[in-house]
């Protein structure tokens, strides 16, 4: 008796309420999120300084790097180039880099950690080498840059 | 009083929901990349061209004569990269007095095996070259011989001579 009675309430309730409402309008609430994220490719290829004998600047720009959030923010890390031939006595094989990274509003050099950059679409990297003040053993150096984004909580 | 199982409903949906905007946001993780640079240094040797005075001097007489440099050259060469070649020329002696020109024998080490030439009247001086097999930073040591005793004669006690050293490596200016 009891679960037929309560199911008969709610029945008539629902067919009564449009009968019943002064105004025959009703608000629905929605949303959605779009979680923080950060995105960066690197597809620019290797960048070549050519002659290491003096002090060289090159500009990687990478534009589709980006990211959504106000918490966002950026570090760097670099190696500098290195010859894998084994320096002889009196020389040296490797030339340092130094890196600067922009992003939004951020700028961080070398080995630096996060900085906050806010929501931003692509970022610029200078890097410049250094004259070299020991002689530097013939070959080819390779180094390389790493940007890490982090879209925050 | 019967109608709270109702109200309930809607109450553990919105806390399901809060629970998935909660938990997406905590899945994004930092995300990085690594740009790749490059660059070169071309084989080199310095100086690539170097030109030294030497004068040579005669001091003593009978069993103590000696014919010395009167300042000991002093060249350093420097090659990046192994097989660095030094080739040594020499004019021949011309005396302080006088002019007619002297040969004599001079003496290099410091660069590769150690070799000596003599310059001639014909060549109008002489030169010799060195290999240095590996990648070295040397200074370059010059002595003259000892049959320089019959080169000289009269007064000529101070006698002067121009040594060029040019300095290459096997394939110079470029990249091994």
């Amino acid at each position: 008796m009891k679960k037929s009675t309560l199911i008969s309430l709610i029945g008539v309730s629902m067919i009564a309420t449009p009968a019943f409402a002064a105004d025959p309008s009703a608000t629905y609430d929605v949303s959605g999120n779009v979680a923080a994220v950060c995105s960066i490719s690197a597809s620019s290829g290797v960048t070549d300084f050519g002659s290491l004998q003096t002090s060289q600047e090159k500009v990687i720009n990478d534009t589709a790097a980006t990211c959504n959030s106000a918490g966002a923010t950026i570090s760097v890390s670099r190696t500098n180039l290195v010859n894998s031939i084994t320096a002889a006595d009196g020389f040296t094989n490797v030339v340092t880099v130094n890196t600067k990274v922009e992003a939004g509003t951020a700028t961080v050099t070398n080995n630096g950690t996060d900085v906050a950059t806010g929501a931003f679409k692509g970022l610029k990297i200078t890097a410049t080498t250094v004259a070299p003040t020991t002689t530097l053993m013939a070959g080819d150096y390779t180094g390389t840059i790493t940007v890490t984004l982090n879209p925050g909580a | 009083m019967r109608t709270k199982p109702t109200a309930i409903i809607p109450v553990l949906l919105l806390a399901a929901g809060g629970g998935a905007l909660l938990s997406t946001a905590a899945t994004a993780l930092p995300t990085d990349a690594s740009y790749q640079v490059s660059g070169n240094v071309a084989r080199r040797c310095t100086p690539q061209t170097s030109t030294v005075d030497v004068v040579i001097t005669k001091s003593g007489s009978g069993k103590n004569l000696r014919y010395d440099f009167a300042t000991s050259p002093s060249v350093t060469i420097s090659c990046n990269a192994p097989d660095g070649q030094l080739t040594v020329a020499s004019t021949r002696l011309i005396p302080q007095s006088g002019s007619t020109r002297q040969d004599y024998s001079l003496t290099v080490s410091g660069w590769g095996t150690a070799g000596s030439f003599t310059t001639t009247a014909a060549a109008n001086g002489g030169t010799r070259s060195f290999t240095e097999a590996t990648t070295r930073t040397s200074p370059i040591s010059f002595s003259t011989s000892t049959n320089l005793g019959s080169l000289f004669a009269g007064s000529n006690s101070r006698l002067t001579a121009t040594l060029t050293l040019t300095v290459k490596t096997a394939a110079e200016g470029t990249t091994p």
